[in-house]
């Protein structure tokens, strides 16, 4: 079976398992992943909206922000980001929108915007979404991100909708998240990756375990013939040939599969 | 590289070590199921419930409604109030229940007065679902009353009685959601007309209820 087939079936398979609480399946854990509780047929908890519980208006709760991070730091710390490319359900549609990123990104102004030099700081995003929207607003002000999410959009209230068509109205966060869930439509089909690359907060979370994971993606030096095909498949934008560790490879293994002189490998420890 | 394994090993060690410490030695896998995973976060959902006043006798889950239900019924119509840690709906409602009838719950634990409302007797219950001092015959009262199965919260219950197509007088009661309407003096107002409505009930059917 071809690798990203494999990868396939990892998400896929993923995706119902997350699913089960359509068959009566819930459970008291958190998912390693962005996925959340609202959705009909959810099995687990956001481990987002448990950090934000954890600090909400100032009272603090060492349990509640203990377990999501422990979650999240067993997988972060055993396979970094490989969540984001393995399994996250959000990644799934990311790779499905991906097609039309992927012929944007063959015009020479989308190249140029792509390269220029703010780029790698408008990634920085992600970072300030974590501590700034999930933690620091629930701490004083109160809940931000999820009443904004464009994931609780897609999960929880369109199917609720669909669902019960009569039994809920609009509470006054409803068409501001329209309007960011619409922005996130445009972002995941002009951007490959593009919720992963700026704005995901659990993948800010796992991001710098990618430092330290028993699992990562490793470039033979010697091998590498920067012949760049690498660069060109990674969903990511990374500068492959050049990455050590890279808080933003999320291990799909595109550029492993992609690399004429095998140059590039998961490695353990 | 023998230091960055010796990394990678006491991270995770340390966090399997934790995990299944705290599974097993705290409450948080009940927590977090009863907190996030079991009750409707609508906030997450960016909805709330359609407020329907519609009474009904079946209750939400088929189950009789408890003894100090019933008993409650004799002194007057009962008011049930459902909140929960870190919720900002129930935040939002919290003042204007205090003002419509009166009472002074502390937030964050379970509370009941028999108060009035204009002069007659309401069974007021603050049920706060994280209160680990809450009894489980109240707390199971959440899954009774929860009307359209929503299981959200703030929820609230007004409960009256009224005749029944058995021929008997049995507890009629409507269950609301959520944030509704736009300050507390319009909640007060709301909640004015609903009370009413069950006072109308109450003193209707006492006579046959107490019998």
């Amino acid at each position: 079976m071809k690798f990203q087939l494999k990868r396939l079936w990892s998400q896929i398979l993923i995706f119902f398992s997350v699913n089960l609480g359509a068959l009566g399946l819930r459970t008291g854990f958190c998912y390693p992943l962005f996925y959340c509780h609202a959705c009909p047929a959810s099995t687990s908890a956001c481990p987002l909206r448990a950090m934000e519980k954890s600090v909400y208006k100032g009272n603090f709760g060492l349990n509640q922000l203990l377990y999501p991070i422990l979650i999240l730091g067993f997988f972060g710390s055993l396979t970094g980001r490989a969540i984001c490319g393995w399994a996250c359900p959000i990644g799934l549609l990311q790779r499905a929108t991906g097609g039309p990123a992927r012929k944007l990104k063959k015009y020479s102004i989308v190249k140029k915007i792509g390269r220029h030099r703010v780029e790698p700081f408008i990634r920085y995003t992600k970072y300030f979404m974590l501590i700034g929207l999930v933690f620091v607003t629930s701490a004083w002000i109160g809940f931000m991100f999820t009443d904004v999410c464009p994931i609780g959009v897609l999960t929880g209230t369109i199917p609720i909708i669909i669902l019960n068509p009569y039994k809920f109205v609009p509470s006054s966060f409803f068409w501001p998240a329209i309007g960011i869930f619409i922005l996130f439509i445009i972002l995941i089909f002009t951007i490959e990756r593009g919720w992963c690359r700026y704005f995901c907060p659990i993948g800010a979370f796992l991001a710098p375990f990618n430092k330290v994971s028993v699992i990562h993606v490793d470039v033979d030096e010697e091998k590498c013939v920067h012949c760049n095909a690498c660069v060109i498949e990674c969903p990511m934008g990374i500068d492959v040939p050049n990455m050590y560790r890279d808080p933003e490879c999320i291990l799909c293994g595109k550029c492993i599969e992609v690399c004429p002189r095998d140059a590039i490998a998961y490695e353990r420890f | 590289m023998k230091k960055l394994f010796a990394v990678q090993m006491s991270l995770l060690i340390l966090i399997s070590v934790s995990f299944t410490g705290m599974l097993y030695y705290t409450d948080i896998y009940d927590i977090i199921k009863g907190g996030i995973v079991e009750v409707l976060c609508l906030s997450c959902i960016k909805l709330y419930p359609l407020t329907s006043i519609d009474f009904t006798f079946e209750t939400a889950n088929g189950k009789p409604h408890p003894e100090f239900i019933l008993d409650s019924l004799k002194d007057g119509p009962i008011f049930l109030h459902y909140s929960e840690d870190a919720c900002t709906a129930c935040d939002i409602m919290f003042p204007s229940i205090l003002e419509f009838l009166n009472v002074e719950p502390e937030k964050d634990k379970s509370y009941y007065k028999l108060t009035t409302f204009k002069d007659q007797p309401v069974a007021y219950y603050y049920i706060y679902l994280d209160d680990e001092a809450t009894s489980q015959e109240w707390l199971d009262t959440f899954e009774i009353y929860d009307k359209n199965h929503i299981h959200g919260l703030p929820m609230f219950s007004v409960i009256t009685i009224n005749y029944a197509h058995s021929g008997i007088i049995e507890p009629y009661y409507t269950t609301l959601y959520g944030a509704f309407k736009d300050n507390t003096e319009q909640r007060v107002e709301f909640f004015n007309d609903l009370m009413e409505e069950a006072f109308v009930l109450y003193n209707e059917n006492l006579p046959g209820f107490i019998k």
